[in-house]
């Protein structure tokens, strides 16, 4: 039924979002992972892409987490001699995560987790009204 | 008999209207996937749904003669929901949802749904007054 059908596809919306979440969550927590040596790099920061599955039972398109890349953009260069990976002139490699970029993907991930959320309790209403016609 | 035709469309109404919520939902779902447009039905086919639910005329129309037969094909699987919904706004990944957009519809099918169910269950309960007065 279409319904039932709205539950499968709004439950895959909130599974992607909450796995972008869980990247954004490793991402901040590793804001600050070095290498332990001057050749080897940092934490890479991570980013989540998705794609449509077409589900072919229910004919809708689902969302699906298509993969988790990482961002190519430039380490951060800090002027710390004293730290174990710091080169000859004294910089160290930081990850490429910026707390502000991260912290504004977690609220569109909330943001349309919530949205999807939303999505299942109404239709659980809409079947609601539906079971009440029983008494 | 005009009485089972009424129950017929407003059974119909509340398929189209499952339907359309489950196309909602998918767009919901859907609001962050790179590339992804925007689906609706469209209200203007809704006449055609019904034609496809209502018994065939004495005589005409394809019948199923052999279990084995395939069954009429599902017309909310497949044109329904082919339909393009206009874009309000385009992402530069090239997608077309707009969530405030789609919670607003989803919330409009929800209203139509429960006056839908409901009158179902008003005009059932008219059937079962008649019933009762006649023991």
């Amino acid at each position: 039924m279409e319904l039932e059908a709205s539950f499968a596809v709004a439950a895959s919306g909130m599974r992607a979002q909450s796995l972008r979440l869980r990247v954004v969550a490793e991402n901040l927590a590793n804001a600050d992972s070095t290498a332990e040596s001057p050749d080897a790099d940092p934490y890479r920061r991570r980013l989540v892409t998705f794609r449509q599955a077409l589900d072919r039972e229910l004919g809708l398109a689902r969302v699906e987490v298509d993969r988790i890349i990482t961002d190519s953009t430039p380490f951060q260069l800090r002027y710390e001699p004293w730290h174990p990976a710091a080169d000859k002139n004294g910089l160290v490699k930081y990850p490429n995560v910026k707390p502000l970029v991260e912290l504004v993907d977690m609220r569109e991930a909330q943001r349309a987790y919530e949205a999807n959320l939303q999505t299942l309790a109404t239709a659980r209403a809409m079947l609601r009204e539906t079971i009440d016609l029983l008494r | 008999m005009i009485g089972t035709s009424l129950f017929t469309l407003l059974q119909a109404r509340e398929r189209w209207l499952a339907a359309r919520f489950a196309t909602l939902a998918q767009n919901v779902a859907n609001a962050d996937t790179p590339g992804y447009r925007a689906r609706d039905l469209d209200p203007a086919r809704f006449d055609r749904f019904v034609e496809r639910l209502l018994p065939p005329p004495e005589g005409g129309g394809l019948r199923r003669t052999h279990p084995r037969h395939l069954p009429p094909p599902e017309l909310v699987r497949t044109e329904l929901r082919t339909a393009v919904a206009e874009a309000a706004e385009e992402t530069v990944s090239g997608n077309t949802v707009s969530l405030a957009e789609e919670v607003r519809k989803l919330a409009e099918v929800e209203e139509q749904y429960r006056l839908a169910v409901r009158l179902f269950g008003k005009y059932r309960d008219m059937f079962r007054t008649a019933v009762r007065l006649q023991i």
